[in-house]
């Protein structure tokens, strides 16, 4: 079944066997986004990613499908996770030490956790651009649209960050 | 590494920040349609209670306009109290009915 027949049975049928099927379909990519953006905070994550898809059941009707499902679900994901922070529940605080345990990466599971790593020694608008960018694969101008920045700051951040990143990944080498 | 990323440090931080694990689990999908469903239900316990107060605020606002009607009604409903009574209860469960069944969201 396609996303858009599923999103048809849950707002026609209130079909929560299809619901819970686009949930199954996305819950990596919108968990993974959380959990880059919270820099490995994995509780607080899930309770945005599932405060997300609860949003994303209740707006279902709103969809008109002229963008992807996901990038929908994922400006959902976006906005609640700004409304974290800035209740305070999300921590703005970063890294300051110019090292990173880098480990030998053995399976998946540590390639996720080192990146969640690095991106504690970027803040939070960083976070979202690097995330956007590098592993959503999104063009900056996407960027500028889905977090509503300017084209130039979002540049400007990306540039920022990747200095930020060679730094940190030239000290580790001289750790090393 | 230095030198790498230096000369390819955009496809080296894709590969580093590209995620990696793919979810499978279930146990995430079924909190969220827990949740949904409390939501659901929350959703029309509220709007029974708030039609139980909007009916029984209508019936207050009759009896103060029209104390004598009320008394006239009141007589008529001893009369015939245990046909109004069946059909009053298969109202209010066709309606309940109606409420419980409805959807969440319809568009």
């Amino acid at each position: 079944m396609t996303d858009n027949e599923l999103i048809a049975q849950v707002t026609t049928q209130n079909d929560h066997q299809a619901f819970a099927e686009l949930v199954r379909r996305y819950q990596t990519g919108i968990r993974l986004f959380l959990r880059r953006l919270t820099a490995g905070d994995y509780h607080l994550a899930d309770d945005i990613a599932q405060e997300t898809f609860i949003q994303v059941f209740q707006k279902l009707h709103t969809f008109q499908g002229k963008g992807s499902f996901r990038a929908w679900a994922q400006k959902i994901a976006y906005h609640r996770f700004l409304r974290y922070l800035e209740s305070g529940a999300v921590k703005n605080e970063v890294q300051q030490e110019l090292a990173i345990d880098m480990v030998e990466i053995k399976d998946n599971v540590e390639a996720d956790i080192m990146a969640e790593k690095v991106m504690s020694h970027l803040d939070v608008k960083e976070r979202l651009v690097v995330t956007l960018n590098y592993s959503e694969g999104l063009s900056h101008s996407e960027i500028a649209e889905l977090t509503e920045l300017p084209l130039g700051s979002v540049k400007s951040l990306i540039q920022r960050a990747r200095v930020k990143l060679q730094k940190l990944f030239v000290a580790q080498e001289h750790v090393a | 590494m230095n030198d790498n990323l230096m000369a390819n440090d955009d496809s080296l931080l894709k590969k580093m920040l590209s995620y990696h694990q793919h979810f499978i689990d279930d146990a995430f999908v079924q909190k969220v349609l827990d949740k949904v469903e409390r939501a659901f239900r929350l959703r029309q316990w509220i709007l029974f209670f708030a039609v139980l107060i909007g009916f029984a605020s209508a019936l207050y606002g009759v009896m103060l306009v029209a104390p004598s009607s009320w008394a006239m009604l009141e007589q008529q409903w001893q009369s015939a109290s245990t046909m109004v009574a069946t059909v009053s209860f298969m109202l209010l469960t066709v309606f309940l009915f109606w409420l419980f069944n409805d959807e969440f969201e319809r568009p």
